[in-house]
């Protein structure tokens, strides 16, 4: 393989793919990107074993065409430290050789053989959807999935295609937030699918094509244990995760007694104020409920104590309730709505954080009981 | 600076209470030994063992060795906590306990009317009385009277068995220049040996160093407060936090296998599980330790979503456990780490998971009314009788009331109830 390409470009995408070559690993390979030289342009692919990524770069010039996987974490620093607009890249059997202004860098390889094959995007999409209303859905759910659970189907997110709708879930137990999208065009049934969380998150960092661009289509392709989404040149593929999501819509109040609407902006400067006097140990804000008053109390152990006071529209009898800071933090920093309603029954039954269609967004949380 | 605190440290506690059980140990060198093995150490020696050279960490051949009538007797944990709480009840007679510092040390805070030397050493005579006609005469224990708890600690181990010692403000420091330095409860091996780094060999250089040299030789604010202390002022004590429950056992021979190791294991995670649920917190981590042989240890952690629950401890130990290596076990342990107080957690909102939890606490009422292991999750089945109870420095394990341990013998008698592991 020999070939010249734009550095920044080719930055951009090896930035996009190393994500998913970060991890711990036994297998070296999969610390490795692989480029493929052919036509005009380098494809670049990575994997962890679950997840692929592949994206396409255009070449300035390719003298020769061909295939090498190299490690990441040794290309990367490199082409970022390069300060050319142009780097040349060439391999033998043992080296990849990346060439700029005066440094000349050689790089054990890999044979491309033992890359993981990363799944084709073949025959016609099941699904088609805005590209920013996906990423918008993903943003909005993605918090929420497990991170260290012995339950490994909440380590995903649930993707739930009701006719012409697709819902996103996602939960850790104590917290389940749920957005939903209509799709542009459907060619398959009903489904529900559970996407790894880290898959998710690969999409919403790097998988648009460039970040607010307009208007781009995701086009997905569901198979029996794995999907693919795809966007011009760009591909992702992931396992899907095994196991049986829990009855989500079961622990969604049907019915509530009190309503608060309040500034999506106010109610969060105010819980990351009131936040300040909690500590890891002890994360619990508690919220006390007026008809024109919203005041937020915390206590931090052996520390002192903070009361912050919002106005806010409040219709219901007056309700204290606790709840865990980080989980309204984590909704309220990425919902869109400059007003939010939040649903309340009892102190001890969950609350619904919502903006005003349910289907587009609604949180559920347990509250915290804050009694010693 | 007054005498505010009496210290009360029982003598050689386990042997002490043996003697006292058993009137044919009294007057004889006893070892009391964590289980009847030669390859053991005995964990207390009486003072006659000690007059010998048996001491506490004396491997048993060793002791038997130093003193062939040694009377080496198995150590029986539930008896030294009765005992404890008989030794507590006897002192709350005479003054308020104020700390209980281990199984054998208390700490008592003197009242304003008890703090003149002549009061104090009434006070201290006045417990020995009680302990001796409450708890036996084969009870003795050692007093100290002092203006701070580390002082009174110092006093205390000043004069043994059976002693009482004032160290008094005007005594200070030069009453504690006979001391050598590890006699200075916080001054271990690792203390002892920085302090020699920076040239400080006697108990008398400690106390002429400044308040920033020592803070220099403890590496922070620690040694503010030893040039406090050796002044004999008293300082609001450092709040502890409980960060970690768990559970360690020295495999018996007939358990050093993969299988052994793994039952014991299971036993200790439902023990630690089932305290941690009585504390009432919640884990964020378990963590399991094996041990092959002294230097070769293999330690795994997994973290968990806020967990409480025994079964779903026992499905990530299940998980860790398919990565041990190979080997001879000698030792294992459990520790349930991350911990959160239940007041700060939101209970989940899946029934399944709330079921759980009731579960394990279901499960523990009825244990704690009918006895220890009166109902147990199925995968405990073939463990239930490993591990027995074990005294830490600072753990004092409870004790069913004794009235529901009859209670447990009856039912034993009628049915043991085996919850299987799967809930429906």
């Amino acid at each position: 393989m020999k070939t010249i390409l734009p550095r920044q470009e080719f930055q951009d995408a090896l930035n996009a793919v190393a994500t998913l070559t970060g991890g711990r690993t036994t297998r070296p390979i999969l610390g490795c990107v692989k480029l493929n030289a052919a036509g005009e342009q380098v494809e670049l692919s990575a994997t962890d074993g679950e997840a692929g990524l592949r994206l396409s770069v255009p070449a300035l010039s390719i003298e020769k065409e061909g295939e090498i996987v190299v490690p990441a974490d040794r290309l990367l620093p490199i082409i970022r430290e390069l300060e050319d607009v142009e780097i040349s890249l060439e391999s033998d059997e043992r080296y990849c050789i990346i060439k700029g202004e005066g440094s000349e860098f050689h790089i054990f390889v890999m044979d491309p053989v033992d890359f993981p094959p990363l799944p084709e995007f073949e025959d016609e999409p099941d699904l088609i959807i805005d590209g920013n209303e996906l990423r918008r859905m993903i943003s909005l759910t993605l918090y929420a999935a497990a991170r260290e659970t012995s339950r490994y189907a909440i380590n995903g997110v649930l993707w739930e295609k009701h006719d012409k709708r697709l819902f996103v879930i996602a939960t850790d137990g104590r917290r389940l937030a749920r957005a939903g999208g209509v799709v542009s065009k459907s060619s398959s049934g009903n489904f529900e699918v559970i996407i790894p969380a880290k898959a998710m998150s690969v999409f919403e960092r790097v998988f648009a094509p460039v970040r607010d661009a307009g208007d781009w289509d995701v086009q997905i392709k569901v198979m029996p244990n794995q999907v693919i989404l795809r966007t011009g040149d760009r591909i992702l593929s992931t396992v899907l995760v095994e196991g049986n999501f829990p009855k989500y819509d079961d622990v969604i109040p049907k019915e509530h007694s009190k309503r608060a609407r309040i500034g999506r902006d106010v109610l969060l400067g105010a819980v990351k104020r009131a936040a300040l006097l909690t500590t890891e140990d002890s994360r619990a804000i508690k919220l006390a409920f007026e008809e024109e008053l919203l005041v937020i109390t915390s206590q931090a152990p052996e520390q002192g104590d903070a009361r912050v006071e919002v106005p806010v529209s409040y219709e219901g009898e007056p309700l204290t309730i606790g709840f865990n800071p980080v989980f309204l933090n984590d909704a309220l920093r990425v919902i869109p709505f400059e007003e939010v309603i939040i649903d309340l029954h009892e102190n001890f039954r969950p609350g619904v954080l919502r903006g005003e269609d349910k289907n587009e967004f609604l949180y559920v949380i347990m509250p915290v009981s804050l009694s010693t | 600076m007054e005498l505010t605190t009496m210290f009360i440290d029982m003598n050689a506690y386990f042997a002490s209470v043996e003697q006292q059980m058993r009137p044919e140990l009294r007057g004889v060198p006893v070892g009391v030994v964590p289980v009847l093995a030669e390859s053991t150490c005995c964990i207390a020696t009486s003072y006659e063992a000690r007059r010998r050279g048996v001491k506490t960490g004396t491997p048993v051949y060793e002791a038997r060795r130093l003193c062939p009538e040694l009377r080496i007797v198995e150590a029986r944990p539930p008896l030294y906590v009765q005992t404890h709480h008989k030794i507590l009840d006897a002192i709350e007679s005479c003054l308020h306990v104020d700390a209980v510092m281990s199984i054998d040390e208390v700490s008592c805070r003197l009242m304003a009317g008890e703090r003149r030397p002549a009061q104090a050493t009434g006070k201290a005579l006045e417990v020995k009385a009680a302990l001796r006609r409450e708890c036996g005469r084969c009870l003795t224990c050692s007093i100290g009277v002092a203006p701070n708890r580390l002082l009174a600690k110092v006093a205390g181990n000043m004069e043994k068995p059976d002693g009482l010692m004032l160290i008094e403000p005007r005594d200070l420091p030069h009453k504690l220049y006979a001391l050598e330095l590890p006699d200075l409860p916080g001054i271990g091996a690792g203390m002892f040996h920085r302090l020699r780094y920076h040239g400080v060999h006697s108990v008398k250089q400690l106390c002429e160093l400044s308040v920033a040299e020592l803070k220099e030789i403890w590496n922070g604010i620690v040694g503010e407060r030893w040039w406090y202390w050796l002044r004999g002022h008293e300082l609001p004590e450092v709040p502890t936090k409980r960060r970690s429950i768990g559970h360690s056992h020295v495999l018996p021979p007939e358990y050093r296998d993969e299988t052994g190791a793994r039952a014991v294991l299971v036993r200790l995670l439902h023990k630690a599980a089932a305290r941690m649920r009585s504390k009432g917190y919640w884990t964020r981590r378990l963590h399991v330790r094996v041990a092959y042989s002294p230097r070769k240890w293999w330690k795994a952690y997994q973290n968990l979503e806020l967990c409480q629950d025994t079964i779903t401890l026992m499905e990530a130990f299940s998980r860790l456990w398919q990565a041990h290596p190979a080997g001879r076990p000698s030792k294992v342990g459990v520790v349930l780490e991350r911990l959160v107080a239940q007041c700060y957690v939101a209970p989940s909102l899946f029934t399944e998971e709330r079921k759980r939890v009731r579960l394990s606490r279901i499960i523990d009422d009825l244990n704690a009314r009918f006895g220890e292991n009166a109902v147990y999750l199925g995968s405990m089945h073939n463990s239930r009788g490993t591990a027995p109870m074990r005294i830490s420095f600072t753990n004092i394990p409870e004790l069913p009331d004794p009235d529901i341990r009859k209670a447990d013998r009856r039912i034993r008698r009628w049915r043991q109830v085996v919850v299987t592991d799967q809930v429906s």
